[in-house]
């Protein structure tokens, strides 16, 4: 072993990480300013016999093909649901929603609300396509709580002029936070304005 | 030796400082009287200096001649191109071997034969040629009897060229030079340029043909050289001496001759000896008059050397030297005789003011660069440059040995390895080139690169 061999192994894992980096899919997930504070709906939380409201902002459909290397590319098609964003500070409740399904991945520009009426959409522990994760501060916490797993079930949907104006919708949300081990159960019911 | 039969008649002329800051003319002594037995056959050794060939006829020989010789571009040319030649008439011993080592040094053939004319030369000099002024003899060429051709008379220096003027009788000056001129723009045409087998004297001149010259080759038309100013020749001396045709074909065919010239092809076959048998030439012993003073003082209308180019002194300043004071320097050639006639023939330098001044160089003291060949010596000066510095070289790799079988399977496991890596890692959608590895999936494909430039590293010869 050459005194060069030791520093072509690290050079080797730096370039699989950075590879590993840079080559990560990116889907757009970006709001305005009024879309981040402007509040269109309430999420009411209840755990513990305690009930929270959030005030949502718009949900807004992210719904794109990223492409890759070497492989298909990735399918987004996800709700992102937020609330509403208080002097800057990040919001207490983000939550992404996967609504691919098993089936055939709905087309990104079908702005159709009713193919998700009824079902039962998982929630995401992450963004698809994105670094932020699915979390809610209650009041009163220093930090916020990971969502692990839950769903959303859109119950109605009703459209508030044309396509461009988006949908009334309403349903119910279940999901678990903190460790794998001790998860928490939050159910919780929102009416919201949808935009896609 | 090659003396010749000897001539009670022998005539020297000699010019002494005294006579010549009174007269400013020559004074002929006849000295037959005064000279003893081998002394007159000194002088009467007489030599035609024949030019064979040139080795070089480059332009830069052409300029070596014109340096040496004083001569114009035009007639250096024709005389290279030219040969074989007779440049010297009856020209003494030592103007002989001075004529020699210049023509040698120009890289020419040179032959040397005893000139009959001397032999035959039936009287001494008239009064008229003590009368003749010294400064009249302008179309020789630093020594040489070279006619110039009728466009370049106007260009001759008479301060560089001297002739033999002892030598040239009345009756052998040349014809008017209208009649002179057309005979040569008639030739012109046809052999150009011609050199003189007469100057000294014409009348008594044998033909070449008429000597037994044996290997000696044809030579080309022969013609008195102008030297002395335009005296009208004798008038006994006519009938023979204006044909000075002897440059024309047809007079040479059958060239006037006087009575006392047909005897000379009797003389017996002179020995005919090449350039390189330059140094076995005859030396003749001391000459009872020498002197560069003479040189000096006969020509005292001749430029000072101070006021000659130095650029043109390399064979005339040689031979001067040479001639004025060989004898008195004692080289190993030994010494030599310093003829009025070669001093009056040759480019006259004061030699004595140059050693004084330390500028005399006796050629043969020169480096050898400058006995060189005269298309080397007088080349333009090639300026030394130091040479370039080469880049330091490079040091060639050592060839590397042959890649070991185990060397290459191992390599080529390497190779295997990673390509497994990261078809696997694709395959199952943990890929750093999906960017969703896990961290340990990031660390095998960081093993599988390695793997990929070890195994092409020892694949490589």
């Amino acid at each position: 072993m050459s005194r060069w061999q030791p520093l072509w192994l690290l050079l080797a894992f730096g370039l699989a990480a950075g590879l590993n980096h840079v080559a990560r899919p990116r889907a757009e997930y970006a709001l305005s300013i009024g879309e981040r504070t402007m509040t269109t709906g309430t999420l009411w939380l209840e755990t513990a016999g305690r009930r929270e409201e959030f005030k949502l902002v718009t949900i807004h459909v992210v719904a794109e093909d990223v492409p890759r290397v070497l492989a298909d590319p990735l399918v987004v098609r996800s709700l992102w649901l937020r609330s509403a964003e208080q002097d800057g500070a990040a919001p207490d409740l983000e939550l992404f929603v996967d609504f691919t399904g098993d089936a055939a991945a709905i087309a990104p520009g079908s702005r159709d609300v009713a193919q998700l009426r009824g079902r039962e959409l998982a929630l995401l522990a992450a963004a698809a396509g994105g670094d932020a994760r699915s979390r809610v501060r209650f009041r009163g916490d220093e930090m916020p709580s990971l969502v692990t797993e839950g769903h959303l079930v859109i119950t109605e949907a009703l459209p508030l002029g044309d396509r461009s104006q988006g949908w009334r919708v309403r349903g119910r949300v279940q999901f678990s936070v903190g460790e794998e081990d001790r998860p928490t159960a939050l159910t919780g019911e929102l009416d919201a304005r949808l935009v896609w | 030796m090659w003396g010749g039969p000897s001539t009670p008649h022998a005539c020297v002329t000699i010019e002494t400082p005294a006579s010549t800051s009174r007269t400013g003319r020559r004074t002929v002594l006849d000295r037959d009287s005064h000279m003893s037995a081998e002394e007159l056959a000194h002088q009467q050794e007489r030599f035609d200096i024949h030019v064979m060939a040139f080795g070089d006829r480059s332009p830069a020989a052409a300029e070596a001649l014109q340096r040496a010789f004083a001569l114009d571009e035009h007639t250096a040319t024709r005389l290279l191109s030219e040969t074989p030649v007779v440049v010297k008439r009856a020209a003494p011993p030592d103007v002989a071997n001075e004529l020699l080592d210049v023509l040698i040094r120009l890289g020419a053939q040179v032959v040397l034969l005893p000139s009959a004319a001397r032999a035959a030369e039936p009287a001494r000099e008239s009064p008229a040629d003590a009368a003749r002024p010294v400064t009249s003899n302008a179309s020789a060429w630093g020594g040489l009897d070279l006619q110039l051709p009728p466009h370049a008379r106007a260009t001759v220096r008479p301060g560089v060229i001297g002739c033999d003027a002892e030598q040239s009788s009345p009756a052998s000056l040349p014809p008017p030079s209208s009649v002179f001129d057309s005979e040569l723009d008639s030739e012109s045409e046809r052999d150009g340029l011609e050199f003189d087998l007469g100057a000294d004297d014409p009348q008594t001149e044998p033909p070449l043909p008429d000597l037994a010259l044996g290997e000696v080759p044809p030579l080309p038309a022969l013609q008195s050289l102008g030297a002395a100013p335009p005296l009208p020749p004798p008038p006994a001396m006519r009938a023979s001496q204006r044909p000075v045709a002897p440059r024309s074909p047809l007079m040479q065919a059958a060239p006037p001759q006087p009575p006392a010239m047909r005897a000379v092809p009797a003389l017996p076959p002179p020995p005919v000896r090449m350039s390189q048998a330059a140094p076995s030439l005859p030396r003749l012993s001391p000459p009872p008059v020498r002197s560069a003073a003479i040189a000096r003082t006969a020509l005292p209308s001749l430029a000072p050397p101070s006021s000659r180019s130095r650029a043109q002194p390399s064979a005339a300043s040689v031979r001067a030297a040479a001639a004025a004071g060989k004898g008195q320097h004692g080289n190993s050639r030994g010494p030599r005789m310093l003829d009025p006639g070669s001093a009056m023939s040759l480019p006259k330098i004061d030699v004595a003011a140059r050693e004084r001044r330390g500028e005399h160089r006796d050629p043969r003291l020169e480096p050898p660069e400058m006995l060189a060949p005269p298309t080397a010596r007088l080349s333009p000066p090639v300026p030394l440059t130091p040479a370039p510095e080469l880049p330091p070289r490079k040091p060639v790799p050592a060839p590397r040995p042959p890649v070991s079988a185990r060397s290459r399977a191992i390599a080529v496991l390497e190779l295997g390895a990673a390509l497994v890596v990261l078809y696997l890692g694709l395959r199952m959608d943990d890929s750093v080139l999906h960017g969703n590895a896990s961290l340990l999936s990031v660390a095998v494909h960081g093993l599988a690169f390695y793997g990929l430039g070890a195994g092409l590293a020892g694949l490589r010869p």
